[in-house]
C-alpha cells in the first residue's frame, strides 16, 4: 500500500474511470465506488504522497502538492464521488459514469497541482468532462446549454492560459503560489478563476447549464467546478480586496435571483453563486481565520448543496416535474426526501447544529475581527434571503402546499438516492454538532467557537424572524411561471441578435464594395482595351489595366503632394 | 398545513425569537456594534429583511428581469 502513495493521487480516479469503462454493465455502479473509497482510506491513513515531481520538457513539474490547504478539498471531492456514486447507483449510462469519475479526477488534480501547467491540464479536464454531464440529458435544451457552457469555459481557460504564459515569460517560473502583486498575468489568471467561480457578471453559464444536466450529473456539477475555483483563489489571491467585494456582490446577487426562480434546480444554481460569494468574501479578507472560514464553507457547501440538489432530483425523478408551480402536495408521499432535504436547507441557512452554521460563523467572525461591519451585515442579509428561498419557499411549494391536480403516477426514487442524501446529511450534522471534527481538517489553527450563547441567540432570532416574514408574505412569495433574464442575455438575447445584424451589415458593406471594385475594374478594362486589337488575352488586358491604374494613382498622389 | 396553523407556528417562532433577545442584553461575545444596542435587532433585521426581500425581489426585480418561459425559444 505504501507504493500507492508514490502514485499521483488523481491517477487513482483516472484508472478508476478506465475500469468503469471496461466493467460489465451490472458491475459499473460498484466499480465506480471503489476508487473514491480507496481514496478516502488513503486520506484517513495519511498515505497520500506530499510532493510528487515529474520532468517535462526540460523542467520539473510539481504534479502533486498535498498540504494543509489542499487536504480538505481532496477529502471533500473524494467523499462527494462516493456520495454522488451512491446517488447515481441506478444509472446505467457508462459515459456518464466515466465522465463523472474523470470530472472528480480533474477537481482533485486541480486541488493538488503544484505548478500552473498541471493546474491548467486538470482545469480543462474538468471543463470537458462536466460538459458530458450536461449533454448526457440528451435534450435539445441541454445540447444548446452545453454548447454555451463549453464556449464560456474555453474563454475562461484561454484567459488562464494567457496569464500562465505571461507569468512564465516575465518570471520564468511555473510554480503555483500566491500572487504578491497585481501584475497583468495575475489579473488574467484571476479572471480565468472567476469564470469557474461564477463571479458576477461571468456567472450566467451556471444557472443556464446546471439545470439542463442529468439529475445525477447536477450533483457532481454543483460540487466540483466552483469549489475547485474557490481553492485556487484561496491559494493565489487571499487578501485581495477585489475578491472580497466580488464575493459580497455574488452573495447578494445569487440570493436575489434565487428568490425569483420557479425552476428548482435553477433556484439552487443561483444559491451556488451566492454561497461561493461567501467563500470569496472570506478569501478576500485574507486572514487565517477567514481562509479557514472559506475552506470550511466550501466543505459544508458541497455537502448541503449536494443534499439540496439530490432532494430536488428525487422529486424530479418521482414526478417528472421541475417547476415549483407544477409541484406540491408531496409531504405525505415523499416524507423521507423532505426530511433529508431540510437537513441541507437548515445547513445552508446556517441553523445551529449544522455544518453551515459553523462555517458561516467563522466567516462572519473573520469579518468582525477585521472591523468589516458592512461586510458582516451584508452577508447576514444574504443569509435571510437564503433561508427564505431554500429553507422555506422551495420546501413549502414543492412538498407542503396543496396541488390542484393529483399526480398521474409517482415513480418511487431508489433507496440508494436516499442513502446518498443520508450520508451527506450525517457528515453535515457531525460537523455541526462536533465542530472540533470540522476544525481538524481546516488548514489553519485559528478558529472561532461557534456555540457562544450570544451567537446562538442572534442566529436563531434572525432565522426565526425570517420564517415569520415568510409566513406574512406568503402570497407575494408564491412562485410564478417565467424566466429571469441574466447576463447571458448578452450572448443569447437581443444584443446577440443585434451583434449578428451588425456582422451581417459589415459583411454586406464589404460585399457591395467588392462588387463596386469589380465594376470599376470591368470599366477600366473596357477603357484600356486596344480598339485596333480586338482579342487580347485576359492576362494582357489585366496588365494593361493595372498599368493604367498605377498611373492614375501616381497622378492623384502627385496632385496631392503638389 | 392550513393558513391558521401556519400563522400559529410563526407566531410561536416570533415569541421565541423575542425571548432570545434577553440573552443579548447580558454581556456577550459578539463584536460590539452600534446596532446591537437596538433591542431585538436580529429579530427586526430578519423580519424586515425577509419582507424587503419579498417585496424588492418578488415585486420590483420581477418586473425588471422576468420574461415568458420560452423567451429564448429553445
Amino acid at each position: 500500500m505504501s507504493s500507492i502513495s508514490q502514485l499521483p493521487f488523481p491517477f487513482i480516479f483516472i484508472v478508476g474511470a478506465l475500469l468503469v469503462a471496461l466493467a460489465p454493465r451490472r458491475w459499473q455502479p460498484v466499480v465506480f465506488l471503489l476508487p473514491p473509497v480507496l481514496g478516502l482510506y488513503l486520506w484517513a491513513t495519511g498515505r497520500i504522497g506530499e510532493t510528487l515531481n515529474a520532468p517535462f520538457a526540460g523542467r520539473v513539474l510539481t504534479i502533486q502538492r498535498y498540504d494543509a490547504l489542499a487536504e480538505p478539498f481532496v477529502f471533500i471531492f473524494t467523499l462527494m464521488l462516493v456520495i454522488g456514486g451512491l446517488y447515481a447507483f441506478h444509472v446505467r449510462d457508462k459515459g456518464e459514469k466515466v465522465a463523472s469519475m474523470l470530472y472528480g479526477a480533474g477537481a482533485i488534480g486541480t486541488a493538488l497541482a503544484g505548478d500552473l501547467l498541471s493546474l491548467y491540464l486538470f482545469w480543462e479536464l474538468m471543463a470537458w468532462t462536466s460538459l458530458y454531464l450536461i449533454w448526457a440529458a440528451r435534450t435539445p435544451a441541454s445540447r444548446n446549454a452545453g454548447m454555451r457552457y463549453i464556449i464560456v469555459h474555453l474563454f475562461g481557460g484561454s484567459l488562464l492560459l494567457a496569464g500562465i504564459w505571461l507569468h512564465y515569460a516575465t518570471t520564468g517560473s511555473l510554480a503555483f503560489t500566491a500572487f504578491a502583486s497585481a501584475t497583468p498575468a495575475a489579473w488574467l489568471i484571476l479572471l480565468g478563476f472567476f469564470v469557474n467561480a461564477a463571479a458576477v457578471p461571468l456567472h450566467a453559464w451556471l444557472p443556464d447549464a446546471y439545470p439542463r444536466a442529468t439529475i445525477t450529473g447536477t450533483v457532481f456539477l454543483g460540487s466540483f467546478t466552483t469549489k475547485a475555483a474557490v481553492y485556487v483563489v484561496a491559494r493565489a489571491f487571499a487578501g485581495w480586496e477585489i475578491v472580497l467585494w466580488a464575493g459580497v456582490i455574488m452573495a447578494l446577487f445569487g440570493v436575489a435571483y434565487a428568490t425569483l426562480e420557479n425552476d428548482m434546480r435553477r433556484l439552487l444554481s443561483y444559491h451556488i453563486i451566492s454561497q461561493v460569494g461567501y467563500m470569496l468574501a472570506a478569501i478576500g479578507i485574507g486572514t487565517a481565520l477567514a481562509v479557514n472560514g472559506a475552506v470550511a464553507h466550501a466543505v459544508a457547501n458541497i455537502l448541503y448543496k449536494g443534499i439540496l440538489l439530490m432532494g430536488a432530483g428525487a422529486l424530479i425523478y418521482a414526478t417528472g416535474f421541475e417547476k415549483l408551480t407544477e409541484l406540491g402536495g408531496l409531504a405525505g408521499r415523499m416524507r423521507g426526501a423532505l426530511i433529508l432535504y431540510m437537513v441541507g436547507a437548515l445547513s445552508i441557512a446556517g441553523f445551529p447544529l449544522f455544518s453551515g452554521y459553523v462555517s458561516k460563523a467563522l466567516i462572519v467572525a473573520a469579518a468582525d475581527a477585521e472591523h468589516l461591519a458592512t461586510v458582516a451585515l451584508l452577508l447576514n442579509f444574504a443569509a435571510i434571503g437564503t433561508f427564505l428561498s431554500t429553507g422555506l419557499k422551495l420546501p413549502y411549494y414543492a412538498w407542503l402546499a396543496p396541488r390542484t391536480q393529483p399526480y398521474d403516477s409517482l415513480h418511487p426514487a431508489p433507496a440508494t438516492m436516499y442513502a446518498a442524501m443520508a450520508l451527506a446529511g450525517a457528515v453535515s450534522v457531525l460537523f455541526g454538532v462536533v465542530p472540533t471534527s470540522f476544525f481538524a481538517i481546516l488548514p489553519f489553527a485559528d478558529v472561532y467557537p461557534p456555540y457562544g450563547y450570544a451567537k446562538l441567540a442572534s442566529t436563531l432570532q434572525l432565522l426565526l424572524a425570517t420564517a415569520v416574514a415568510f409566513g406574512m408574505m406568503l402570497p407575494v412569495m408564491a412562485p410564478k411561471p417565467g424566466f429571469s433574464l441574466d447576463f447571458d442575455w448578452f450572448y443569447r438575447g437581443n444584443v446577440a441578435a443585434a451583434f449578428h445584424r451588425l456582422i451581417n451589415l459589415v459583411v454586406g458593406l464589404f460585399d457591395r464594395l467588392d462588387k463596386t471594385i469589380e465594376h470599376v475594374i470591368a470599366a477600366v478594362l473596357a477603357f484600356a482595351e486596344n480598339p485596333q486589337y480586338r482579342s487580347p488575352t485576359p492576362a494582357l488586358q489585366t496588365s494593361l489595366a493595372t498599368i493604367f491604374l498605377a498611373f492614375a494613382v501616381l497622378a492623384v498622389a502627385l496632385c496631392i503632394v503638389i | 398545513m392550513n393558513r391558521r396553523t401556519l400563522w400559529f407556528v410563526f407566531a410561536v417562532l416570533f415569541v421565541i425569537a423575542a425571548l432570545l433577545d434577553g440573552l443579548l442584553l447580558t454581556p456577550h461575545d459578539l463584536e460590539e456594534k452600534p446596532w446591537l444596542r437596538i433591542p431585538g435587532f436580529f429579530a427586526l433585521f430578519g423580519l424586515f429583511g425577509g419582507m424587503l426581500f419579498a417585496v424588492a425581489v418578488k415585486q420590483w426585480l420581477h418586473h425588471l428581469v422576468q420574461r415568458g418561459e420560452g423567451y429564448y425559444d429553445e
